[in-house]
């Protein structure tokens, strides 16, 4: 078939008219470019990470590109226990970040859960105020989950912290233990 | 067609990521929490019955007793541990025994001046002679302060009439430059020694004195220079010659006049009182506690305060309604006047019971026009002190005057009032005014006082700087006008303010001189205060307090040649004594593990710890840090430094209370933070401690 003939045909014109409207919709030369410049950054490094707080030592542990952070956390009984800086956040970018819930276990209605009285996340910015919370409470064997945060803006080569407070129950049986998952959601 | 498709595919793909705009992206960050035990925990004190530790041992409360001070007021005012004679006086010593409220114990100086006599007193003379001239004997006055001459003397060998007078200045050879001071005349006198009172003089110390007379009488005199008595021996009496025929129904003359001098000394002489006010009174208690650490005596103050003056711009102030009448038979009228301009009428209630100014010098209209003109010219934005002594009995009528550096004096007298004023009435009664509002004078005025008793000099100049109380004898009314127009006098007469006025600070006087404390130390008197302020005088009397008898004594802070009356409001005086207490340790704070922590104290919160005089809670361990304070009442340190609790089996620090005391019984509490760090980082726990004092 000849190419006079393909371009004829219904397909081929359908093809023709979507192409020349993907080219109209990428007309924006700064569009285009500035696209290309995030694409390059978001290769080479996360432009906000994780990184050591005052509190890291021995309870911190770092994933790949700095993206995945790992916190062994102590409970003791009646008593909270703090991290004021059990883990940062550095930022390279200004970008605007969030708290979320992801999982935690056990789940409801393990008797494991009363062991526990509360865990709260406290993301602080470097002059110590307060720019989010996940709070996390217990009542018999269920949780009291929290909604996210909602997004703060973190300025370039501004570094953060997340704060941890927790607490077992008075009693508590010492060994016991819990995963709470939560993100960062970084845009 | 195949290379179409995938070019298709590429640019559909770039197209849609171009659609989303940003990086979006989540990081996870799972947290293990898994319950351990601490490796710190609390354990109980070594005082019984203090401390309890809750479950798991990571909290606790305290429960410690607060000694409260004895307080013991003043048991009795009638020893004499010095054998001395006690002055001054007390007005209701059993205020001491309680308070402080508004019953105090007042402390009044006594005047201990003896007097004496000045002149010739010999009664030997055996000669006498009768002459017409007016004679004068001079000398310098006895080197005493606080002089007042009440009386003049002098011998007569016959009856007849006489006047006297008592003169200064001049010289010893002189007395022509000599004024006039006091004086009586056209006295009927009779053989032997006539006294004769004349108005009240402050005579000043070491000043060339004379006495001048002219009689109708004989008199005694001795021409031996040594009769000459306190006049000068070496001249003898002056005599001025003229007139020829003196007149003793008439006043004295102002000044003495020229004249020679003979060797003659005549029976005349002066008696004078001299002001020396003085307070010495001890107090004592027995049965006193005297075994405590601390000991205080504690006395509280309610100086007097003269605060305002009435400050009229063309007002003025009623007494009462209006209708009060001052107009006694014998009375005394003072009051301090300020004047922004010197004129008008400073008080007044009728127009025969008033005064006003002629020019600068003030007249009184006493019973009739004119009674009495000052020879004090006043002027503007001085403080003077008028006082108008009238006496219808004695047809006496004074005027005196001071200010604030002079006492009052004599400063205008008519010895020949014939008026009253117990028969004029009232129109109305105004201070800084007169009658109803007539010429109201613009100025400052101060402490209004109206006596039904004609006062001598001596008992106004022991009080004119002095606030009183309203309860003195023979005062009627008594408006200290600080900030209102209170009649704090019997009469309460309360007044009111007309026209345009104010309150000023401006006052003429204010605070008495100083009221020392002494402490009787067993053979002698060790002070304590030099002065006592207002409030509370505390001081610590440990070291004299060794046995149940403890003796103190309020004493004038001027007690040589006191000129004025002082008096003090003393509302309570007691010994305050107590120990205070300490709990070595009322919890232990242990480590159970190898790592090393540092901990420190934190309030965070409290209740009713006003009724704390003292407490410092501590870790301690070999070294002490104090890491909690309360001071009167208050926390004065709220949090402690860091201190180490090193690892190791069971290594432990300990709390302590120490220097805890209470003012009053009741119960505190104190809810702190024991935070333990891990050393060099912020991660940390807090364990509750409350404190319960009772």
């Amino acid at each position: 078939m000849k190419l006079r003939d393909v371009s004829s045909k219904k397909p081929v014109k359908f093809l023709a008219l979507l192409l020349t409207a993907m080219f109209i919709a990428t007309a924006s030369a700064a569009v285009y470019y500035a696209m290309l410049m995030q694409s390059k950054a978001t290769v080479a490094t996360a432009p906000v990470y994780f990184s050591t707080g005052n509190d890291s030592s021995g309870i911190l542990t770092l994933g790949t590109n700095d993206t995945y952070a790992s916190l062994s956390l102590s409970a003791y009984p009646n008593v909270t226990l703090y991290y004021d800086q059990a883990v940062n956040l550095t930022a390279t970018a200004a970008k605007q970040i969030q708290l979320r819930h992801v999982s935690i276990s056990p789940g409801d209605g393990d008797p494991s859960v009363s062991n526990f009285t509360s865990v709260v996340f406290t993301l602080m910015n470097a002059t110590g105020s307060v720019k989010g919370t996940l709070t996390y409470t217990t009542s018999g064997n269920q949780w009291t989950e929290p909604t996210t945060t909602g997004y703060v803006a973190i300025g370039a080569t501004e570094e953060w912290t997340i704060k941890v407070e927790i607490k077992a129950a008075a009693g508590a049986k010492t060994g016991v233990s819990t995963t709470i998952v939560i993100a960062v959601d970084v845009k | 067609m195949i290379w179409l498709v995938l070019t298709v595919l590429i640019l559909l793909g770039y197209s849609l990521q171009s659609v989303a705009g940003s990086v979006h992206y989540s990081m996870l960050m799972p947290a293990y929490g898994t319950v351990s035990s601490p490796s710190v925990i609390l354990e109980g004190g070594n005082c019984s019955g203090t401390s309890t530790i809750y479950t798991n041992k990571t909290s606790a409360k305290v429960n410690v007793t607060a000694p409260v001070p004895i307080y013991d007021f003043i048991d009795n005012n009638v020893s004499n541990v010095d054998s001395s004679v006690g002055k001054g006086t007390h007005s209701n010593f059993t205020a001491q025994q309680y308070g402080p409220d508004s019953i105090y114990d007042a402390l009044t100086e006594t005047n201990i001046g003896t007097g004496g006599n000045w002149g010739i007193t010999s009664s030997s003379f055996a000669s006498t002679s009768t002459h017409t001239t007016y004679r004068y004997m001079g000398g310098t006055s006895p080197n005493t302060n606080g002089m007042i001459v009440t009386r003049l003397y002098i011998r007569c060998g016959t009856t007849g009439t006489a006047a006297i007078a008592l003169y200064t200045g001049g010289t010893l050879s002189d007395p022509t430059g000599a004024t006039k001071r006091t004086e009586a005349y056209n006295v009927a006198v009779s053989a032997g020694w006539n006294t004769i009172d004349v108005p009240d003089y402050s005579w000043p110390a070491n000043t060339i004195t004379w006495i001048g007379w002219c009689h109708s009488a004989s008199i005694y005199y001795s021409t031996s220079s040594s009769d000459c008595g306190n006049f000068q021996s070496g001249q003898g009496r002056w005599n001025q010659p003229s007139p020829a025929d003196a007149d003793q129904t008439a006043p004295m003359p102002t000044n003495p006049g020229a004249g020679s001098f003979s060797n003659a000394w005549y029976a005349v002489y002066a008696e004078y009182t001299v002001l020396d006010w003085q307070l010495d009174l001890e107090g004592q208690w027995t049965g006193a506690d005297y075994d405590e650490t601390n000991e205080e005596l504690a006395i509280y103050v309610n100086k007097w305060g003269n605060t305002y003056s009435l400050d009229a711009t063309g007002g003025y102030m009623i007494i009462g309604s209006g209708t009060p009448n001052w107009g006694s038979v014998t009375g005394t009228i003072s009051f301090w006047v300020k004047w922004d301009t010197v004129g008008n009428r400073p008080w007044g209630q009728h127009d025969n019971m008033e005064t006003r100014f002629s020019g600068s010098n003030l007249v009184l209209d006493w019973g009739a026009t004119g009674s009495l003109t000052s020879s004090t010219s006043f002027t503007n934005s001085t403080w003077y002190f008028i006082a108008i002594v009238w006496n219808e009995n004695t047809d006496r009528l004074y005027l005196y005057v001071g200010d604030q550096t002079n006492r009052p004096t004599l400063d205008a007298y008519n010895n020949a009032w014939t008026s009253t004023v117990s028969t004029v009435g009232v129109t109305q009664n105004n201070f800084m005014a007169s009658r109803g509002g007539v010429n109201p004078t613009d100025g400052k005025g101060d402490d209004l006082r109206y006596w039904n008793t004609e006062r001598t000099l001596a008992q106004i100049q022991s009080d004119y700087k002095t606030e009183l109380t309203g309860s003195e004898t023979n005062l009627r009314s008594y408006f200290k006008l600080n900030n209102n127009f209170d009649d704090v006098g019997p009469n309460n007469n309360d007044g009111s303010g007309s026209g345009s006025y104010s309150f000023s600070s401006d006052v003429p006087f204010n605070a008495p001189e100083n009221i020392r404390v002494d402490v009787w130390n067993g053979s002698a008197w060790q002070n304590l205060f030099t002065d006592l302020t207002n409030g509370w005088n505390n001081v610590s009397v440990s070291s004299y307090l060794n046995s149940s008898t403890f003796t103190i004594r309020f004493k004038g802070g001027t007690e040589t040649s006191d000129i004025t009356q002082d008096s003090w409001k003393i509302d309570a005086t007691l010994l305050q004594v107590w120990t205070t207490q300490t709990y070595d340790y009322v919890l232990k704070v242990v480590n159970q593990g190898a790592g090393n922590w540092v901990v420190n104290m934190k309030v965070y919160g409290s209740s009713n710890i006003g009724r704390l005089s003292t407490l410092n809670i501590s870790l301690h361990d070999g070294t002490s840090s104090n890491q909690i304070a309360v001071s009167g009442g208050s926390i004065v340190k709220s949090e402690g430094e860091s201190y180490n609790l090193p690892g190791g089996v069971n290594s432990t620090i300990y709390i302590s209370m120490s220097n805890l005391l209470a003012t009053t019984a009741g119960t505190s509490y104190l809810y702190v933070y024991l935070k333990i760090r891990v050393p060099n980082t912020s991660t940390y726990s807090l364990y509750v401690i409350t404190f319960e004092i009772t």
